[in-house]
């Protein structure tokens, strides 16, 4: 048994939904049955997904259905399930040359023909429970089959769906007992009684039937069909026909909606019926043409009367076709209905996936979430307690549990902070120099072996995009660093204008491959002295290749959070060992690792910016106040036209240090000044070291200046200088 | 076995030179020149000594991949995973998405040696339904 809107039903073994509820004497579905799924009309609700058609479900025991309501749409399901690994839908790729879909006569000569010249033939064939779904460019095409969801990419699509049979368009065509001819043989041949049939066209064969002369002029009924009416075109006088069941014979089209949605894509092509003219329908008066979007043939003459005449432009003003059948019921009509416009038959109009319905489920097999990448430190972290965050496209420690603790080891003591995910690159060669010189606003010619130098980097409009640093290591090799989300993007930039450029230049990205541990706090060179050769630890913006706790690193002093920093770069494989070395031999220090939450509070005390998080899209170095890291009286570079346009112009926006009592405002809070707007904040924090809130944001100019006192969120703020910690830079350079 | 449960982390050599000098590196003895771009080598075990005739060609340990082995029998498993067809006959390499993960592939002796970035190794492990690492 199904369980049918609450009444059993019972099947026989092969039966579908829609066979079983009309052999039980059920007339639950208004408008003309297809029973091929091609009409919206037999849609149902099976076990809590909607937008099923029942004659392509078997019928399974146990089954709950529904059918859609009558008007309006299907609700949502009304318990949410919560997916697991379990739950997903099945889902496989394959490769063949060809793909036949459809198993009719054509699709089987075509699939032998291509299997006997020796071809890998994947067939689909939707009464077999393998349903293709879409075809796309490649040529790919999407199926359902049993065991899932596919992609299968070939070398040929061969569409051979058959045809779909013509659906009447008149007054009464919305009741329920209206059958088209192949659809009443088929479910009579099920045992599904039709009670007194009346044809009208071409008449079902092996079903005892009354056929209706003349012209079809509407059908009657209180709900289901009671009398089909017809008009003698030569008298004018109209005939009636009492029946319980009225069988449509009106001929038919191509069975186009994949082709249609491959439309013009090469490696497709239809045979067969699918391939086929379409039997004209006569031109729509009354009645309903497209029954997914509720669009009868009065809106097609409101639109045609706007000067809609083109088929696309109807399809959009009406909506005809955009619906769940995707027009195989209203294409025909909609198109005889423009042709009697005088333009000739329409082309029919482009079709989109899917085909058929899908579920969410379905939609999604085959998709993964997002793979965050992991550090080699990643297990490390866990065992420490760190709450991980993704950031950048990496999964990074926020916190370690004690934020206190993590940001005085750093002001403080020492702190250890995996920085692995920085941006790494080499560039070497003949021309890396003057390549670099074109890439940066700064000079890199006077960088001498052995420093560092901080850089932004800018597009072509002159906007700041990145930064980071450049190491030179001898007169040809230089080490690149970039922030971790734009690594990627800022490889391909150099690679795509050293081409362009046409300079000989070796580029190798490192992200991945080394890790990079920053060693900070203002006793961070005594823990490096236990673990290396003090006496060659580099000065501030230095760099050097030395070896710690036995693990080969290129030492670069610099410093993001303030203090004496130290990264250690080194390969990955080394990660843990140097560590753990860190962490061991640091013990009595209190040495202690410190997450992302407190770097960022770290940065923003010392006014460092975080491209992407402080910057806008168009922010020049000017507006952020990095105008000193251009310089002007060097060669080309990129966007070096653009800063000399805007180095011109009003200064309309700044990044500004703000600082104010309490607690900080959140991201994104608005500056005010005289009540009106003048900004807002990009970062903020509550700084421990100096007992107040300090943020940077972006304020507008006022009257050819910057404001020096704001409101936010209704409370005072004061524009500072920045660094708000340690403007002087003496901890760092200590 | 066939289906090995986790990558391990692979210890090469990267060269990143000029397309000619590439060309004449020779391959260690039982290891693998893997040319993954005209100017880009990996040299599959390590090399002790490296020669090659580009003074700026740039020559680095790389531990950034993991590898494993796949038998000929786990092939249809990964095919099943990839929008793009594996090569009919080996020796051969290729590069793409295994299950959305960029890997690179080197087929022999009718398997598979699959290199994934280390970095997103656990997300191959998973889709692959890998048992994974103790």
């Amino acid at each position: 048994m199904i369980d049918f809107d609450g009444t059993p039903v019972p099947f026989k073994e092969g039966d579908t939904v829609l066979t079983a509820v009309l052999r039980a004497g059920l007339r639950p579905w208004r408008g003309c049955l297809c029973a091929e799924g091609d009409c919206p009309h037999c849609l149902v609700i099976l076990e809590g997904s909607s937008y099923v058609r029942a004659c392509r479900t078997p019928a399974s025991d146990g089954a709950r259905v529904e059918p859609h309501p009558a008007d309006g749409y299907p609700p949502l399901p009304a318990t949410t399930r919560t997916p697991t690994s379990e739950s997903a839908v099945g889902f496989e790729m394959i490769h063949c040359d060809t793909v036949v879909i459809g198993l009719g006569r054509s699709g089987k000569a075509v699939a032998a023909e291509a299997e006997g010249a020796g071809r890998r033939v994947v067939t689909l064939d939707a009464q077999a429970g393998r349903e293709a779904v879409g075809v796309y460019a490649g040529p790919e095409v999407v199926a359902r089959t049993p065991d899932g969801m596919a992609r299968i990419f070939c070398e040929e699509v061969v569409v051979a769906t058959g045809s779909v049979e013509v659906q009447p368009v008149c007054p009464g065509n919305q009741l329920a007992g209206i059958l088209t001819r192949r659809a009443a043989e088929g479910l009579a041949a099920a045992g599904v009684h039709l009670g007194r049939v009346v044809s009208v066209g071409a008449g079902p064969d092996a079903i005892d039937h009354e056929p209706a002369r003349g012209r079809l002029v509407r059908f009657e009924g209180e709900g289901t069909v009671q009398r089909v009416v017809t008009v003698d075109e030569a008298s004018g006088v109209e005939r009636t026909y009492r029946c319980d069941t009225a069988v449509v014979g009106l001929g038919s089209g191509p069975r186009d909606t994949l082709a249609r949605m491959a439309h013009g894509l090469p490696g497709v092509r239809s045979v067969g019926s699918a391939a086929g003219d379409l039997d004209r329908p006569p031109v729509p008066e009354a009645g309903v043409v497209c029954p997914c979007s509720g669009v009868v043939v009065d809106d097609l003459r409101s639109v045609w009367d706007r000067g809609f005449h083109e088929l696309e432009l109807i399809k959009r003003s009406t909506l005809a076709g955009t619906g769940t059948c995707q027009g195989a019921v209203c294409m025909p009509h909609v198109r005889s209905f423009v042709a009697a416009g005088g333009q000739g038959l329409p082309p029919s109009f482009t079709a989109r996936p899917v085909v058929t319905q899908i579920t969410m489920g379905e939609a999604a097999a085959g998709w993964y979430y997002q793979a965050d990448r992991r550090t080699a430190l990643h297990e490390e972290h866990l065992a420490l307690g760190a709450v991980m965050e993704r950031s950048g496209g990496w999964l990074r420690p926020w916190t370690y549990g004690d934020a206190d603790r993590e940001y005085w080891a750093v002001r403080s003591g020492v702190s250890i902070c995996d920085v692995s995910t920085l941006g790494k690159v080499l560039v070497s060669g003949p021309d890396a120099e003057g390549f670099l010189e074109r890439i940066y606003p700064a000079a890199i010619a006077p960088l001498r072996p052995g420093r560092a130098k901080y850089v932004l980097v800018l597009d072509e409009r002159g906007y700041v995009f990145d930064d980071g640093l450049v190491c030179r290591e001898d007169a040809n090799r230089f080490l690149l660093t970039s922030t971790s989300a734009g690594a990627g993007y800022f490889e391909m930039w150099l690679r795509d204008w050293a081409e362009g450029w046409g300079m000989d230049v070796r580029i190798l990205d490192r992200t991945a491959s080394w890790g990079a541990i920053n060693v900070t706090g203002p006793r961070s060179g005594d823990l490096l002295s236990r673990l290396g050769a003090p006496d060659r630890l580099p000065s501030f913006m230095g760099h050097t290749d030395m070896e710690v706790a036995g693990v080969a690193c290129r030492v670069m002093r610099m410093s993001f959070t303030g203090e004496i920093s130290y990264e250690l770069h080194h390969q990955a494989s080394r990660s843990r060992e140097l560590w753990r070395a860190l962490l061991e031999s640091g013990a009595d220090l209190d040495v202690w690792p410190h997450g992302i939450e407190v770097l960022e509070e770290l940065r923003l005390e010392k006014g460092h910016i975080l491209v992407g998080v402080d910057s806008l899209p168009d922010s020049t170095p000017r507006r952020l106040g990095h105008g000193w890291a251009v310089g002007m009286d060097k060669g080309a570079f990129v966007g070096r036209r653009a800063v000399a346009r805007t180095s011109g112009m009003d200064l309309d926006r700044l990044l500004v240090g703000l600082e104010m009592d309490g607690a900080p405002p959140p991201q994104g809070a608005i500056l005010r000044v005289e009540g009106a707007y003048a900004g807002f904040v990009t970062s903020s924090t509550w700084s421990r070291v100096l007992g107040r809130s300090v943020m940077l944001a972006w304020m507008n100019a006022r009257d050819g200046g910057f404001a020096d006192d704001v409101l936010i969120e209704g409370r005072p703020a004061r524009r500072v200088a920045v660094p708000f910690y340690d403007p002087e830079g003496l901890r760092v350079r200590a | 076995m066939s289906a090995p449960d986790h990558f391990e982390r692979l210890e090469a050599t990267r060269i990143v030179a000029g397309p000619r000098a590439l060309d004449e590196v020779e391959s260690p003895a039982g290891g693998h020149l893997v040319r993954l771009a005209p100017d880009d080598l990996l040299v599959i075990p390590p090399l002790e000594r490296v020669d090659v005739a580009d003074r700026y060609a740039i020559i680095e340990p790389e531990s950034g991949f993991s590898a494993a082995w796949f038998a000929g029998s786990e092939l249809p498993r990964l095919q099943g995973v990839s929008a793009w067809e594996f090569p009919r006959h080996d020796p051969a390499f290729a590069q793409g998405h295994l299950a959305g993960i960029p890997v690179k592939m080197l087929f022999d002796r009718g398997g598979v040696r699959v290199l994934v970035p280390t970095v997103l190794a656990r997300h191959l492990e998973e889709r692959l339904g890998m048992g994974g690492r103790q």
